[in-house]
């Protein structure tokens, strides 16, 4: 029997006929664990980490699983700002520095981006939101995410850019032309199509499935201050400093892996690791005439149980579109009205409980140093992951 | 500076100017909700003048509240002997716009407020079809059908001076000078039977953030009495045993607020200067009249008990235990991580043991092992013992005891992590719930009509009263998803896809306990804003309405 692979994310198949493809994201995936698994025995000593590669230990311990669920709209935008200036912050767009050009991104920060398309009189007609992360789609184009270098023996997987264009066409434009998504002849995930034109995948330098790797394993360290053990969600990110402290997602996600590896588990995150769209909450959505809206949501992209992709549009026949609908009587006017109401999932797992309890280390002093030299398609963007260690080591070899 | 317990200084509250209700809470057996509309604005301004006086500020509701308490510790039961009689008041958007202007009401930073009640109740997860009791047109207050502008509460430790006060309030507003007219009235008493029960059978009113201010100068003139020795770690975060302290600008607007977690919250964030400047030390108002089908609950108790005890892992589960489940409480308000079993009726009758528990660590704060020492300079309410030598609480966070969705758990998930983030995040959704039971007790009268007039106050109707309805109590997945639930006590069907309820047995075993039947139906109320009473006489009742 052929050893097993990690899944894509959502279980898509745009991997499938690409040689080698599926093995290289499993390599890919292999690679994010050990490191996670590494970072975390910096903390515990060799062997003692709780996280582990839940597809490839052998043998296979039974697990139980943890839904974890945060809300999708930013809430750093939401603190210290009216409720009507965060919806407008959300839609403009950050500018930064990388390898040396100017690029945006969205300001988006919950593992959750979207894109609004209007009509000419500036009304809503759809909303399409994703959570897929940018390593998917670099890994699409040529083989291995930008972050990941392939060693010799790494399977010779070279993607598809066909595969790529042919995508955005399908989702977000049918004028999406190859030399669009282009930079220096390589996908460019900041190309406008998934920026001012377009959503495909998420764009947010906080965003990616290696930061959320590294998070869940520098979470499975347990911690504690003066000999007393941290049981406080905040208190730990706080100390262990993974993530970005003012979100809703990690700290929650954090806390949450914590909270399984503190039964003495080994813990890893659910196949297909990634992070899902759960559900969208409209209750209390009316039409223009006060009755409920009907169901508008639209799953385009992986599993039932694994949503990466979804759009909110009135179909033609109702007669009116998004920006007519009211919320509890306000009219919405920005699409993160509708994001608000969606919720985030991924999925912890734990197994062997009560036999892999590592002592508390303490809390993390100062700021850590990279583990290695970066190796990304640019400079890493130091000044949107303060605060936070799992998603400034933008690293792999 | 800094204050007793180590954090900063806690700010002075313009206690003679607040209106009592929000901080202090009435506190009183009889309280009457009297319901209007502004006829002639004219009149009602001048009607409104002379009530100005008689509202009851801060300063004297907390007086009051603390000679009530030293006394009762004192001499125990003292039913009668000591009284007072309190008045504040409170307007809906469309009352503000009449008594000053829209262009002022349009100044509120709170959608909710400004839409009002019944424009709201459809993202409550009212009941969308207007033939239902539930839909506002059906209401009994505040519907489209039954507007109100204001609302004034009167509430006394005696009936026969309640209903003295309300017959002279009510002449001075509806009268011929009164400019006002009655929408509703609604007159509300503990329980006769169960004093400080609410109809189900369960106590009430247990759980209450601390809330942290000063009356005076004075370093330790704390409106919320401090009782936790200063050298225990938990001196500076809580109250009482399992109240934790939250800046007060989280409930009246103007003055300091809780950090952004997971900041320290010892510092308060600064305050934010309220918009229009007149609603500085105002407060929202949220009442909900909650009718109680309590045939409807006990029946459903009682044949879903005997369902589910003959599931493995459930056997023997008695009604009074899945109704415990559901509420996250015993009758007597023991809470369910402290007595899994059985209710246990002294813990229940201890005000701090019974509060004093976490979820994810049994005292509620990591690095605790045990209950918090306790002032012996200050006498301790009636029925809370010096030493808390009730059984211990016992973590839960997968909810094996409490589960997920039961009601004290889903709308105040304490040191559990949310889907907002860590715990300290959920200080910022916390209410000051003033309800009170309507109607006769069951027993008495089967066919009446009963329930419970829910009131809270809070800074933002949208993120605090709204965002708990809405996000966690009709949310199957949140605040948690692990395993989840539905708060079967108040959650509607037309809100929740999934009314259900998930138990953990012992072994880890998930049951699903579901239905559609709802015993709560809301019948009335209104968003208000109570605002200073300097507001009500200067601004509220000025001939000329605010530049
Ligand atoms: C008829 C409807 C309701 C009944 C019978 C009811 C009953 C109860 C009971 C018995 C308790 C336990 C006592 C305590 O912890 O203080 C409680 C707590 C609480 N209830 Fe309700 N309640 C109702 C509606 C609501 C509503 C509509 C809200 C807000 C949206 C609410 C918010 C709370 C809060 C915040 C607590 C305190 C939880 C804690 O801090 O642990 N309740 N309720």
């Amino acid at each position: 029997m052929a050893a097993p692979l990690f899944r894509p994310p959502g279980d898509l198949t745009d991997f499938d006929g690409i040689p080698h493809q599926r093995e290289a994201w499993d390599a890919t995936m292999t690679t994010f664990f050990l490191q996670a698994i590494q970072r975390a025995e910096q903390e515990v000593g060799a062997g003692k980490a709780q996280i582990f590669d839940a597809v490839h230990a052998l043998p296979q311990p039974s697990l139980t699983e943890a839904t974890i669920i945060w809300n999708g709209f930013p809430k750093t935008l939401l603190d210290g700002n009216t409720h009507e200036q965060a919806l407008q912050l959300a839609e403009q767009l950050l500018s930064f520095r990388l390898g040396g050009r100017t690029v945006q991104a969205r300001p988006q920060d919950e593992y959750l981006e979207w894109h609004a398309t209007r009509d000419t009189s500036g009304r809503i007609t759809a909303v399409d939101f994703t959570c897929e992360g940018p390593e998917y789609w670099t890994a699409l184009a040529h083989g291995y995410p930008d972050s990941v270098q392939p060693g010799a023996g790494a399977p010779p997987a070279k993607g598809d850019l066909d595969a790529v264009v042919e995508l955005y066409r399908k989702f977000v434009s049918p004028s999406v032309q190859k030399q669009d998504l282009l930079h220096n002849g390589s996908y460019d995930p900041y190309n406008a199509w998934n920026i001012q034109q377009g959503a495909m995948h998420l764009t947010h330098p906080s965003n990616s499935l290696q930061a959320e790797v590294f998070l869940a394993g520098d979470a499975s360290v347990l911690r504690e201050k003066n000999g007393q053990l941290i049981e406080d969600d905040d208190e730990l990110i706080r100390c262990a400093q993974y993530g970005v402290p003012t979100r809703s997602s990690d700290p929650t996600i954090g806390g949450s892996v914590n909270g399984l590896a503190r039964t003495g588990a080994l813990v890893s995150l659910a196949e297909p690791v990634g992070l899902y769209i759960d559900s969208l909450d409209t209750t209390g959505w009316t039409r223009p005439d006060g009755s409920p809206v009907g169901d508008y949501w639209t799953i385009l992209r992986g599993s039932p149980t694994a949503v990466v992709r979804a759009r909110y549009e009135v179909p033609a026949s109702e007669g009116f579109a998004v920006g007519d609908i009211q919320i509890g009587g306000e009219p919405i006017a920005f699409p993160g009205q509708v994001a608000e109401a969606i919720s985030m999932k991924l999925t912890g797992v734990a197994g062997e409980q009560g036999q892999h309890a590592a002592p508390p280390v303490p809390c993390v002093s100062g700021v850590q140093p990279l583990v290695a030299p970066a190796i990304i398609s640019g400079a890493p963007v130091e000044m949107l992951f303060q605060h936070s260690r799992a998603h400034r080591h933008e690293v792999v070899v | 500076m800094t204050g007793a317990a180590g954090g900063a200084l806690e700010p002075v509250l313009a206690a003679g100017d607040i209106q009592g209700d929000s901080l202090s809470g009435f506190r009183k057996d009889h309280q009457h909700y009297e319901f209007l509309k502004v006829g002639d604005v004219a009149t009602a301004k001048r009607s409104l003048a002379r009530l100005a006086p008689r509202l009851s500020p801060l300063a004297d509701v907390h007086m009051f509240n603390r000679l009530f308490r030293h006394m009762r510790t004192r001499r125990g039961e003292i039913p009668g002997t000591l009284s007072s009689t309190w008045i504040n008041v409170a307007f809906t958007s469309s009352g503000l716009a009449a008594l000053t202007s829209q262009a002022e009401v349009a100044q509120f930073d709170d959608e909710a407020f400004k839409l009002g009640l019944a424009a709201r109740a459809g993202k409550l997860g009212d009941p969308v079809d207007p033939q239902a009791e539930g839909h506002p047109a059906r209401w009994v207050v505040g519907g489209p059908q039954t507007p109100v502008d204001a609302v004034v509460i009167v509430g006394s430790d005696s009936a026969d001076n309640l209903a003295t006060t309300v017959t002279d309030v009510v002449s001075l507003l509806t009268g011929t000078d009164g400019g006002f007219t009655t929408v509703w009235s609604e007159p509300c008493d503990v329980r006769a039977d169960l004093p400080g029960h609410e109809h189900f059978g369960f106590r009430d009113g247990i759980s209450q953030p601390g809330i942290r201010g000063r009356l005076s100068q004075d370093a330790d003139s704390y409106l919320t009495p401090r009782y936790l020795e200063p050298a225990d770690p938990r001196a500076a975060r809580f109250s009482r045993p399992g109240q934790p302290l939250v800046w007060p600008g989280e409930f009246v607007l103007g003055l300091p607020r809780q950090q952004v977690p997971p900041a320290d919250d010892l510092e308060p964030a600064p305050a934010v200067p309220p918009q229009p400047a007149w609603a500085a030390d105002g407060s929202f108002l949220v009442i909900r009249r909650l009718r109680q089908d309590v045939a409807a609950f006990t029946g459903f108790i009682e044949q879903t008990a005997a369902q589910l005890s003959e599931q493995p892992g459930l056997e023997g589960l008695s009604p009074q235990r899945l109704a415990a489940l559901i509420v996250g409480r015993w009758p007597s308000g023991a809470p369910l991580t402290r007595a899994p079993d059985a209710d246990d009726p002294d813990l229940g009758a201890d005000d701090f043991a019974a509060n004093d528990f976490g979820y994810v660590s049994p005292w509620g704060q990591s690095g605790t092992s045990g209950p918090p020492e306790l002032v012996t300079t200050r006498p301790l309410p009636h029925g809370v013992a010096p030493h808390d030598v009730h059984p211990r609480p016992v973590a839960d966070a997968g909810g094996l005891l409490c589960p997920h969705g039961a009601h004290v758990r889903k709308i105040n998930p304490r040191d559990q992590g949310t889907d907002l983030g860590g715990p300290r995040n959920t200080l910022r959704r916390r209410i000051l719930r003033r309800g009170m039971p309507f109607g006769p007790q069951h027993a008495t009268a089967p066919d009446a009509s009963r329930g419970l007039m829910f009131a809270c106050y809070q800074a933002s109707i949208q993120d605090q009263f709204e965002f708990l309805s809405t996000n966690w109590v009709n949310r199957f997945s949140a605040p948690r998803a692990d395993p989840g639930g539905a708060d079967l006590l108040i959650a509607e069907s037309a809100a929740t896809a999934r009314r259900t309820l998930i138990l953990v047995d012992k072994s880890g075993k998930q049951h699903e306990v579901a239905t559609l039947a709802t015993w709560v139906t809301p019948t009335g109320g209104g968003y208000f804003f109570a605002p200073a009473i300097s507001a009500v006489r200067d601004v509220l009742t000025a001939e000329t309405p605010p530049s």
